[in-house]
């Protein structure tokens, strides 16, 4: 069962930046069996996050009209996985082996459970909103707020606080976005889609004024500075994602038209 | 195999401007075509008719010949300088700080524009695409 983080709900859980280790649960089915094994991983490094984006290699190529797409995310994951991953649980050891010592666990552990892992990471949602509120006009910043599972709980209400972006931000934003790359001479006009995690982390210390819901070593985060330092990598790709493109349900809006107005 | 940054091959987008223009505005038109059957299907005496009437086989094929495909990574440079440009009457693009990339970019977008409108009118009537030098538009048949 998860537990919540969720400030509003009392619990006042704050997210970690710097935690000793990170234990990610993972139930499994697999061949008419269930299983629940544990990782135990610590905080990848920013420069581990690059290198696993970059790796990912998101490619999509026209086959007879449509898209085809393919990326590396396996050998991403493992590389990653292998690098950060501290203990697992839940595992049963080879036969002949009897302590954990003697194996090389990280080489055994099916690639299947090491993408699943990495998938947890990368797994950061836009917090649902469940009330109406009117839009706060003239306003110097906006927040973000965030939405994370992590060790069992999940953290909603991860608040980022980020300067109103001028002109030039949204144009870096979709310059970013609008950079991909070619692949001369592909006869199915070969399409590579870079990792734009460095640059989106360069944009999102540019406009970070203040967090809230997280904690580094224990204590709440200081000025923009401490926050660009510490945040996660994969955190701030969301934050900026989340501010530049808000979400417009067209079906909503539609159907809030028709409403009768007060 | 070698990776190909649209923002930096300039000849390249040089290249491919005129073939995305030239699909752009066939696309446009086809759209105009689709709209002006609607407009016909709804005032017809015989409206199955008209629903029934083939589509102009020169204009298909017109379509067809320019369905050859601009890079995907170039359509989306291409999108983006085009956002640019529409920015540009807006606001000072100096202000929002273009990269060498993007003003190069804009400004062979122009000049493919600038010239495929030298080469090109639009019918006064219908709003058709034609050559510059046509003595009658293609799809509604007025002088021009």
């Amino acid at each position: 069962m998860e537990g919540t983080g969720n400030r509003e709900q009392g619990t006042a859980v704050t997210f970690e930046l710097n935690p000793a280790e990170i234990r990610m649960v993972l139930p499994l089915e697999q061949g008419g069996r269930k299983y629940r094994v544990t990782h135990f991983v610590r905080r990848p490094e920013y420069k581990e996050l690059l290198a696993f984006r970059a790796a990912f290699a998101r490619t999509m190529e026209r086959i007879n009209g449509a898209a085809v797409w393919s990326d590396c995310r396996e050998a991403a994951a493992e590389t990653l996985w292998n690098a950060i991953a501290l203990r697992v649980e839940g595992y049963t050891l080879p036969e002949g082996a009897d302590s954990w010592e003697q194996i090389l666990w990280r080489e055994l552990v099916p690639v299947s459970h090491k993408l699943l892992a990495a998938d947890l990471f990368q797994r950061i949602g836009i917090v649902k909103p469940e009330i109406e509120e009117a839009f706060p006009l003239g306003q110097k910043s906006q927040t973000v707020y965030l939405e994370v599972r992590r060790d069992g709980l999940i953290y909603s209400n991860l608040a980022h606080v980020l300067r109103e972006p001028g002109t030039h931000h949204l144009k870096e934003f979709r310059r970013i976005n609008d950079t991909v790359l070619h692949v001369g001479g592909s006869r199915s006009d070969k399409t590579i889609f870079p990792s734009h995690l460095a640059e989106l982390c360069g944009l999102y210390d540019e406009l970070i004024v203040r967090v809230e819901g997280y904690a580094i070593d224990g204590r709440a985060p200081g000025d923009a500075l401490e926050i660009a330092k510490w945040m996660d990598a994969l955190h701030k790709e969301a934050a900026v994602n989340a501010l530049f493109t808000p979400a417009v349900m067209i079906e909503d809006a539609a159907a809030g038209e028709s409403e009768p107005r007060q | 195999m070698q990776t190909v940054e649209p923002s930096r091959d300039l000849n390249a987008l040089a290249g491919f401007l005129p073939v995305y223009i030239e699909r752009a505005v066939s696309q446009a038109e086809l759209g105009l075509a689709a709209r002006r059957k609607a407009l016909r299907i709804a005032t017809a005496v015989n409206p199955e008719r008209e629903r029934n009437r083939d589509s102009n086989p020169s204009r298909d094929s017109y379509g067809a010949a320019l369905s050859f495909p601009v890079p995907y990574a170039f359509e989306r440079w291409i999108a983006h300088l085009a956002w640019l440009d529409q920015l540009s009457k807006g606001i000072e693009l100096a202000a929002a700080g273009l990269t060498p990339g993007e003003a190069q970019g804009l400004a062979l977008l122009r000049q493919a524009r600038e010239k495929f409108w030298s080469e090109h009118t639009s019918c006064f009537a219908c709003s058709s695409v034609n050559l510059r030098n046509a003595k009658f538009c293609g799809d509604c048949g007025k002088d021009l």
